[in-house]
């Protein structure tokens, strides 16, 4: 197709946690657009047989095929396989660690990031929302929670790219909201977006005046929403069966959807009725259980105090106390139970809107904004901030801020920092994102070395790191010797997330390619980075000598169990052990900080190495 | 394509700019005067020529949030969707700029900081508790460091709170005067606004302090 032919059309998308959503400006309105089985596509995904069924026949297939059956992958985007260990049980599928630790969905022996699987969903919402405009969509604006992380957003971007769409830009829920709410009624004064879905909660506070939609500050968790109050009905039933002697603590993964289903039609009739039966078979017989509405709302209450909490620290940063606020905006499920949406009517002491359907709102505004920019119109213009912090790690492993939470973006900065041994000719940078004093509690961005430079004495040197946060929250960062000119530049690549290479694979090739080759080529990138850091550790056995009692003898007999590692197949293990080496060695090249051999020695791949020289 | 950056570095210094796109003298603005390309926003001099403003401390806030919302719809990217790349990085870089510059502007501390780096050669920081504060600072240094506080402790911790609030803005009022007589050439008035920075920063940490354990105990 040339480019005179490519649609010019450009859509909004709501990728929610439960249901996914796409909507699109006609005639000056946003409107939702309705495939075959009506808008909302919901975020769910089964592997039946060979056949991969999304959205509605996915929901319904979920009861029959638990343990095939995916749903709520947003929670997973973006996240190491360690950062889930507490949700384990929840789900009915098995979520594991893949080669490299990061979260994934493993189907018979199939190992699925929770990317390609958001990409299926936005393959779905493409296709319905190519079916209800008669033509075909390839770009658009897509959706993440305002207090997503640099790796998050990367996550859902990539999504977007596998799905075959272009992903014009990355906006906040709660922003996309404001603007849907702005476009109808609204267009002066202070408002508080309220955002609670099924997975994830986000409060901003913004400014709008003249088509401006200013956000003053933003917060809250990535992981707080109706799954949560599901669970927490889940594990009432669970107690009370128990004392009617009926065992369900280790319930199968169909048992575990039959409680999910029956505490969310729970949930849903208690905005409704006082009162709820919910009956479940078990245990050959059936086991019913009695939730009042004030039962649901105990159970619940603990999550809705921390979500006013938030609220309250929006407000702070922004400067602002709750007489300042015009309107309050409800988004998102969860804020139709009546407790919910009466604890933030009460917080700010006026009703709240929810008009215009929490659950469309967001992709209403993505539509917008996906019209803003491809030029439809410029009298509207959204200026968003940065959820997070970003800053590097300074001595002592202290978190040094170079972007404040809250900053608007795009956003610059720079600071200059000095060496702290003689001599010093390199100078590891590595990048965090997070609010806590120390980088081991904020989350890892990525790494890179600065190195060449000049030997001189501690503190002399000057080495200048810059940050650029673009419009989309992505990161660029670049470190340089002011005396040598010295310099490197990274776009930062999360930790957390997929390399440039490894998207561009997924969109070339089929959705669930096999495993097996991931693992191929996984063992041999791992090979060639051990082959370097053995290398590299032997070289500092002959050029060092002063080794702590059985450093030595430590290190030597975990370079043997890595050999042995590397004569295997499995890259899980070699990667096991190469972490081991890493560790047992990490001592070492703090000490050996001014040699050139310690830079080998870091944690670093031979890939990041061999960019580093280009 | 010509590279925004080169002709940056070119120019720098230069009483006239030149259009990095078209070769042909910009003018003031930050659009090219001949070509109506985007300049960067750094030709147009430093944040208080950016916004328009005198060198001067005073600033109004009302004012300032206007400039900025005319400025962001010339910079925003947003804008420049279906532009070149180098325009594109241009819209970037600009909206950085500003997006620094108002943040700048409008925090009295960071505001005075970078004025009087412009008018005078460096200055020095050394954060020293606030004179005739001493007992209210011990009072305050005291609550903080507490496990647990009484309702009476509360009290006294938000009263103190409200004694460093008030001392704070005055401090922020007369920096306006301070800055008028060092642009008008007494630097004498140097070495006061050094102290008057320090005990606002001094008195900021210790306020934000505050606010932090008043909140947590609501």
């Amino acid at each position: 197709m040339s480019m005179t032919e490519k649609s010019k059309i450009a859509i909004g998308i709501d990728l929610g946690t439960t249901n996914s959503l796409a909507a699109v400006m006609r005639d000056g309105r946003p409107v939702a657009l309705a495939g075959e089985h009506g808008a909302i596509v919901p975020s769910v995904i089964s592997f039946q047989n060979d056949q991969l069924l999304v959205g509605i026949p996915a929901r319904q297939a979920m009861l029959d095929n638990p343990d095939h059956t995916v749903y709520s992958v947003k929670r997973l985007m973006g996240k190491a396989a360690a950062d889930l260990k507490d949700s384990d049980d929840r789900l009915p599928f098995q979520v594991v660690a893949d080669s490299r630790g990061l979260a994934a969905v493993k189907i018979d022996q199939k190992i699925i990031s929770p990317v390609e699987l958001s990409a299926a969903i936005l393959r779905e919402v493409k296709k319905q929302a190519e079916k209800a405009l008669g033509m075909e969509v390839e770009r658009a604006v897509i959706t993440v929670p305002a207090y997503f992380d640099d790796a998050q957003r990367q996550a859902t971007r990539d999504a977007g790219k596998i799905a075959g769409l272009e992903v014009l830009r990355i906006i906040n829920e709660p922003t996309a909201a404001s603007l849907a709410y702005g476009m109808h009624q609204l267009n002066r004064g202070t408002i508080v977006v309220y955002d609670l879905g099924g997975g994830t909660f986000d409060v901003s506070i913004l400014r709008l005046e003249n088509g401006i939609f200013e956000v003053l500050a933003t917060a809250g968790d990535t992981r707080l929403g109706g799954d949560d109050f599901d669970m927490e009905i889940v594990n009432d039933i669970i107690k009370q069966a128990l004392k009617s002697g009926i065992i369900m603590d280790h319930p199968s993964p169909a048992m575990r959807a039959t409680l999910k289903r029956a505490a969310e039609n729970a949930k849903i009739a208690l905005s409704e009725v006082e009162e709820m039966t919910i009956v479940v078979r078990a245990g050959g017989g059936n086991f019913s259980l009695t939730l009042t509405a004030i039962e649901f709302e105990n159970l619940i209450r603990p999550y809705v105090e921390r979500t006013l909490d938030f609220c309250r620290r929006a407000l702070a940063d922004a400067k602002l106390t709750i007489d300042k606020i015009d309107e309050v905006i409800l988004v998102g499920g969860s804020t139709r139970i009546p407790m919910v949406f009466n604890a933030v009517e009460d917080l700010f002491g006026r009703p709240a809107h929810c008009d215009l359907g929490p659950d469309e709102v967001v992709a209403l505004g993505a539509a917008v904004q996906a019209d803003i920019l491809t030029g439809g119109r410029n009298d509207l213009l959204l200026l968003d901030v940065t959820p997070l912090s970003l800053g590097i790690e300074t001595l002592g492993g202290v978190m040094n801020v170079l972007i404040q939470r809250n900053s608007k973006i795009p956003a610059v900065s720079k600071e200059v920092f000095t060496t702290y041994v003689d001599g010093q000719t390199n100078v590891a940078i590595r990048v965090y994102q997070g609010e806590r004093e120390l980088v081991a509690d904020n989350r890892a961005l990525g790494n890179f070395d600065l190195t060449g430079i000049e030997p001189q004495r501690a503190g002399m040197p000057r080495i200048e790191v810059s940050f650029m946060l673009d419009a989309d929250g992505i990161l660029r960062v670049t470190a340089h010797d002011i005396r040598s000119g010295k310099q490197q530049q990274i776009t930062i690549q999360p930790s957390y997330g997929l390399t440039r290479d490894e998207v561009n694979q997924m969109v070339r090739e089929s959705f669930l390619h096999a495993q097996d080759d991931i693992d191929r080529r996984l063992f041999i990138e791992l090979s060639n980075e051990s082959g370097t850091v053995i290398k590299a550790t032997r070289r500092a056995f002959e050029v060092f000598s002063e080794f702590k009692d059985g450093e030595r003898q430590q290190i030597e007999e975990t370079i043997t169990r890595l050999e042995e590692a590397l004569r295997g197949t499995d890259p899980q293990a070699v990667r096991e052990r190469l972490d081991e080496l890493n560790d047992a060695t990490a001592d070492l090249a703090a000490r050996m900080a001014d040699d050139a051999v310690a830079g080998a020695l870091k944690r670093k791949s031979v890939e990041e190495a061999a960019k580093l020289m280009e | 394509m010509p590279n925004p950056e080169s002709v940056r570095t070119a120019l720098d210094g230069a009483a006239k700019h030149l259009c990095w796109s078209c070769r042909e003298e910009t003018g003031e603005g930050p659009f090219c005067e001949s070509c109506v390309k985007i300049q960067p926003a750094e030709l147009m001099g430093d944040y208080f020529a950016l916004f328009e403003l005198p060198r001067a401390y005073a600033v109004d806030a009302q004012y300032l949030k206007n400039k900025f919302y005319e400025l962001s719809r010339k910079f925003h990217p947003d804008f420049y969707g279906d532009k070149t790349d180098a325009e594109k990085t241009l819209a970037r870089d600009n909206s950085a700029y500003l997006n620094t510059a108002f943040r700048t502007l409008s925090d009295p501390i960071k505001r005075a900081e970078y004025l009087l780096v412009r008018c005078a050669r460096g200055y020095r920081v050394d954060l020293v508790p606030p004179q005739g504060l001493f007992e209210e600072i011990l009072t305050a240094g005291e609550l903080l460091e507490k496990n647990s506080l009484s309702s009476e402790d509360l009290t006294t911790l938000r009263e103190t709170g409200r004694v460093f609030a008030v001392r704070q803005d005055e401090r922020i009022v007369s920096l306006a005067g301070l800055f008028d007589r060092l642009v008008a050439g007494d630097d004498a008035a140097k070495g006061e606004i050094e102290n008057a920075i320090n005990e606002i920063k001094y008195l900021r940490t210790i306020l934000d302090r505050i606010d932090q354990r008043l909140h947590k105990t609501i």
